[in-house]
């Protein structure tokens, strides 16, 4: 380790350069952490305040992060527009349809019966719902291309999904009344165990990557490949 | 066969749509009425709301899809908030997904006219919360904290149903119905750290990530997208509910069709990777 006395450099350390800059996210993020893993084991009013108003300035980042991603969004398309982009008049269309929407939203108020609701409700629904269902179209086709049984591990599969897929419906008890048993029993057993392995695998994962995070070794949520 | 097997490969993918399309909109004008059964898992659900009525407490009811989801999931949730209001169960609603807020706001109220019910009397929507993780965790102790006032501004105290209510110890029990990962958060949070007791609605095809909860007990029913609104539904129209079918039961004919013609779609795709392997192998030979 070697102490350095011009700022911004602090010190180095394993061929790391630390300053200030990175030091306090590093300190404050490990801090908050400890503290939050703390007071899940000890229940002193106290620390439930502490961690209470921890949690009220999560929802406010939370907030933030909705008003910088809006800002993010009309930057992005007011560029695309002013430069004349490929496909900028998409960009038009997103910025008048935020702004509209946005300011119907504010002046008319949200509730049943505004002009608000009848946007939302004839308007972005049918839309969502539609590039939503456009999935099954999109399915279909690629059940046809790609689900075949080229090996014993796809003959598996397919044969699941398909037992999966008319067991859950009414006309599978009709082709075959066994087929919803077999199919409740896929779905009880096969899935669960695997999902259950898949789960804690993830979990400990999690767990690891959250002590090197508490202890600084994980920097990536700072931008910070170290 | 060569000449099948040709035409299954270079077959236009529009009549692949065209048959989805079919199969999707005939058993809408035609309905088939095919039966529904109610499965265990939904069963479980039906029942934990059941346990609700007379009790006084509420149903927290957290609306965490949006309209993307409304097909699968709508279906669920008026469900869901028809039961509570045929058996006189407050309900409670929030919302964690910016555009599920419209959502919740016209089943609550359409669904609460049928049933002649009041706003802050019987039901109530306390709007949205951007961040689902410290919203969970404050309600644990104050609501409140998570949600000070409904979604009109007003807060929670001046409203006779949010009286006695304070966390998740008030509430007799919570549905998160999601089409994302909210459901794990209500988990972890909700249910691990300070015991509410959960139900869950899910799409179909999430509905499966959450048996391992069900099985530990850690979630008490489970509404598996639109089969699973449709037997909801079964439960209520068999118990004087519901008096004519919902939205899932008039959905399950053309789900099952469509099912049933991607499984076809499977067996032709094969019968053409089949015949097409076996001329290549002729060739070869």
């Amino acid at each position: 380790m070697r102490s350095c006395r011009c700022c911004p450099v602090f010190f180095e350390t394993h061929g790391e350069t630390w300053n200030l800059k990175k030091i306090l996210p590093v300190a404050f993020a490990s801090l908050v952490g400890l503290f939050s893993l703390v007071q899940y084991f000890v229940p002193h009013p106290s620390l439930a305040g502490i961690f209470r108003e921890l949690n009220r300035w999560g929802v406010f980042i939370f907030a933030g992060a909705l008003v910088m991603g809006t800002i993010s969004l009309v930057r992005h398309h007011l560029q695309k527009v002013a430069s004349k982009d490929k496909n900028w008049p998409y960009s038009l269309v997103t910025l008048v349809s935020l702004f509209a929407t946005a300011g119907i939203g504010l002046v008319t108020g949200m509730e049943r019966g505004t002009l608000f609701n009848d946007i939302f409700v004839n308007v972005l629904m049918p839309t969502e719902a539609t590039m939503f269902s456009l999935l099954a179209f999109f399915i279909a086709s690629a059940s046809f291309r790609a689900f075949r049984a080229r090996n014993l591990e796809a003959t598996v599969l397919l044969l699941t999904a398909v037992i999966v897929m008319l067991g859950r419906v009414p006309i599978g008890r009709l082709l075959w009344s066994g087929m919803p048993g077999v199919a409740n029993w896929l779905l009880d057993y096969a899935n669960t165990a695997a999902k259950r392995a898949i789960m804690i695998g993830v979990g400990l994962g999690i767990a690891a990557t959250a002590i090197k995070v508490l202890f600084g070794k994980e920097r990536s949520y700072m931008g910070d490949d170290g | 066969m060569s000449t099948l097997a040709a035409k299954l490969e270079n077959l236009d993918r529009r009549w692949i749509f065209l048959l989805v399309a079919v199969s999707v909109i005939v058993p809408f004008l035609y309905p088939m009425n095919l039966p529904v059964r109610p499965t265990k898992p939904v069963k479980q659900a039906f029942d934990a709301v059941e346990a609700l009525a007379g009790t006084g407490k509420p149903l927290l009811l957290s609306y965490d899809f949006e309209p993307g989801g409304d097909a699968e999931l709508g279906p669920v949730a008026r469900a869901l908030l028809t039961h509570a209001f045929a058996r006189d169960i407050p309900v409670v609603v929030i919302n964690f997904m910016p555009a599920g807020a419209g959502l919740a706001e016209n089943d609550l109220k359409r669904t609460a006219a049928k049933f002649n019910k009041v706003y802050g009397k019987d039901y109530i929507f306390l709007g949205y919360n951007p961040s689902v993780l410290n919203a969970l965790l404050l309600m644990g102790r104050e609501v409140r904290d998570a949600f000070p006032t409904d979604s009109t501004g007003r807060v929670l105290d001046s409203y006779e149903i949010m009286k006695d209510v304070h966390s998740y110890d008030d509430f007799g029990l919570v549905v998160d119905i999601s089409s994302s990962i909210q459901p794990e958060y209500f988990i972890r949070y909700a249910v691990t750290r300070f015991g509410a007791k959960l139900v869950l609605g899910a799409t179909a095809v999430m509905a499966s990530d959450f048996y391992p909860y069900l099985q530990a007990g850690q979630c008490k029913g489970l509404i598996g997208g639109m089969k699973g609104a449709a037997e909801y539904e079964r439960l209520l129209l068999d118990n004087n509910m519901m008096a004519r079918l919902g939205d899932g039961m008039r959905g399950m004919d053309s789900q099952s069709l469509a099912h049933a013609v991607i499984v076809l779609l499977i067996v032709l795709g094969n019968l053409s990777f089949f015949l097409g392997r076996w001329k290549r192998g002729g060739h070869h030979g």
